[in-house]
C-alpha cells in the first residue's frame, strides 16, 4: 500500500467517524463531561507517547548511542514511565472533576431544600406548566385553593382550573403569544376567576412568569385566593389581615 | 417538583472541530482521487504517485476514494436534500463496497474478474499483486468503508468506520517494523 493510499484510508476512516459527531462513540469524544475530557487528552497522548518513544529509541540506536538490547530496554522503560505519568494525571483530573461535581451537588441540594421549603410553606399557590399549558408541578397551597390533589392536577391542562368561559380565552392568548411573542398575562398581575373541584368559582389574583429550561418555555403561575379580600395589590388589607390573624391567635 | 429530561451535554467547540475534520476528509479524498485519476488519464507518473519516491496509486483505489469523498460530503449532517433522497449516497456506498469486495474475491479465489483494468490499462508488473489490482489491505478497507457508508445511520457504522483504518495501520506498523529490523531501506 502506497503512503498516499494509507493517508487516504486514514482520511476516509476519520471522515466516516466524524460524519455523525453527536452519536455513538463520537458523542463521548465530543462530550463536555469527564469521559470527553479523558478521551480527548488520553487517547492522543497515549498514542503520541508510544510513537515518540519508538522513534527516539530508533534514532539513538541508528546514531550509535546504544545497542539493540539497550534500545529495547530504553523504549520499554520510557513507555512505562510516561504512560504511568499519564494515568496519574488522568486520576488527578478525575479527582478534581469529582470534587467540583460534589460541590455543585451540595449547592444544588441546598437550593432545592430552600425552594421546597419555600414553596411548601407558601400561602400562595404555585403552579408550573409547560408551553402547552400542561401542569408540571403544584405546591400544597395550590391544591388547597382548588380542592384537587397534586396527582389530579399534574399532567392535565391549566384550563381545568378556570371556568368554561375563560378556557377559550387562554387558548387564544397562548396562540397569540407563541405566534407574536407579545406578552399579556406573562409578567403582569391580574384578577381572574378560578374553578374549584366542587365546581364553585372564586376570585383569585394571578401572576405569571416565564423561564426557559432545556430550550423549552416553562410558565410559573402564582395564585392567591382573594375571596377573603386579600390580594397582591392590597398591601394595606394584607397588613390588616396579618394583624388580625396575630391578634386572634 | 418534576424535572425535564436532560439534553446531551456536548462540547460545541469539539463538535465544530469534528465537523471540520469531516469536511477536510471529504476534500482530501476528492482531491486525492481527482489527482491520481488525472495522472492515469494523462499518463503523468508524478500525479499517480503524488511523491517522487512513492509507488503509484491504482486507478480503482483513486476512483473509490473519489466516490467515497463525494458520498461522505452528500451524507453530511445538515444536507437534508441528500439525506431525504438517499439514492446517490446509497449508490456511492455500494460502489465503494463493491470495489472492495470484488477485489477481495479476486484475491481469495485467484480469479480475475476483469475489474482491475476497467478504468485504465495498467501494465506495471513490479508489484506482488497483478497489474491494476489494489492491495489486499486497501480492498479490506474499502469493503468496510462501503458498508459504513451504507449503514451510516446505524450504531455499527462507527465501528466499521474505525475498522476501515485498521488495515492501513497494520500496513504502516509492518513497514515500520521491517525498516527497524533491516539495515537497508525497504519500499513502502
Amino acid at each position: 500500500m502506497a503512503p498516499h493510499t494509507i493517508a487516504g484510508m486514514f482520511a476516509l476512516s476519520a471522515g466516516l467517524l466524524c460524519a455523525r459527531p453527536a452519536r455513538g462513540a463520537m458523542a463521548w469524544l465530543a462530550s463536555a463531561g469527564p469521559q470527553g475530557l479523558l478521551l480527548r487528552q488520553l487517547l492522543p497522548s497515549g498514542i503520541a507517547i508510544l510513537l515518540a518513544t519508538a522513534f527516539i529509541a530508533e534514532f539513538g540506536h541508528k546514531g550509535g548511542v546504544y545497542g539493540a538490547a539497550h534500545r529495547a530496554a530504553l523504549e520499554l522503560s520510557t513507555a512505562i514511565v510516561l504512560l504511568s505519568a499519564l494515568v496519574l494525571w488522568a486520576a488527578a483530573v478525575l479527582a478534581r472533576l469529582d470534587a467540583a461535581r460534589a460541590a455543585v451537588t451540595r449547592a444544588y441540594e441546598k437550593t432545592a431544600a430552600y425552594l421546597k421549603a419555600s414553596t411548601e410553606a407558601s400561602v400562595d399557590g404555585i403552579i408550573t406548566a409547560d408551553e402547552r399549558g400542561m401542569i408540571e408541578t403544584v405546591n400544597p397551597a395550590a391544591t388547597r385553593h382548588f380542592g384537587f390533589t397534586a396527582q389530579e392536577m399534574i399532567g392535565r391542562n391549566v384550563s381545568m382550573l378556570m371556568p368554561e368561559q375563560n378556557r377559550s380565552r387562554l387558548d387564544r392568548y397562548l396562540q397569540h403569544y407563541f405566534s407574536t411573542g407579545a406578552r399579556g398575562t406573562s409578567g403582569g398581575r391580574r384578577e381572574v376567576r378560578g374553578l374549584r373541584k366542587d365546581g364553585a368559582q372564586f376570585p383569585l389574583e394571578l401572576a405569571v412568569s416565564e423561564t426557559r429550561v432545556d430550550g423549552h418555555r416553562l410558565f410559573t403561575g402564582i395564585v392567591r385566593d382573594i375571596s377573603s379580600g386579600v390580594g397582591f395589590s392590597c398591601p394595606a388589607s394584607w397588613q390588616r389581615a396579618m394583624k388580625s390573624a396575630c391578634c386572634s391567635g | 417538583m418534576t424535572a425535564s429530561p436532560h439534553s446531551p451535554n456536548l462540547d460545541q467547540r469539539m463538535l465544530s472541530i469534528l465537523r471540520n475534520v469531516h469536511a477536510g476528509a471529504c476534500v482530501v479524498l476528492v482531491a486525492l482521487g481527482v489527482t491520481v485519476l488525472t495522472g492515469w488519464a494523462g499518463g503523468v507518473e508524478l500525479l499517480k504517485s503524488i511523491g517522487p519516491n512513492f509507488d503509484a496509486m491504482r486507478a480503482n483505489t483513486a476512483f473509490a476514494f473519489l466516490v467515497a469523498g463525494i458520498t461522505l460530503w452528500l451524507l453530511r449532517e445538515n444536507n437534508d436534500r441528500a439525506l431525504k433522497s438517499q439514492r446517490f449516497p446509497r449508490v456511492g456506498g455500494a460502489i465503494v463496497a463493491a470495489i472492495g469486495m470484488l477485489t477481495l474475491c479476486e484475491y481469495l479465489t485467484r480469479w480475475n474478474l476483469g475489474i482491475d483494468q476497467l478504468l485504465f490499462l495498467d501494465v506495471d508488473s513490479s508489484f506482488k499483486s497483478p497489474p491494476g489490482r489494489e492491495t489486499f489491505n486497501a480492498a479490506v478497507g474499502f469493503t468496510l468503508a462501503g458498508a459504513a457508508l451504507l449503514m451510516l445511520e446505524t450504531r455499527i457504522a462507527q465501528w466499521l468506520a474505525a475498522a476501515t483504518a485498521l488495515p492501513a495501520l497494520c500496513q504502516q506498523s509492518v513497514t515500520f517494523m521491517r525498516r527497524r529490523h533491516s539495515k537497508g531501506r525497504l519500499r513502502l
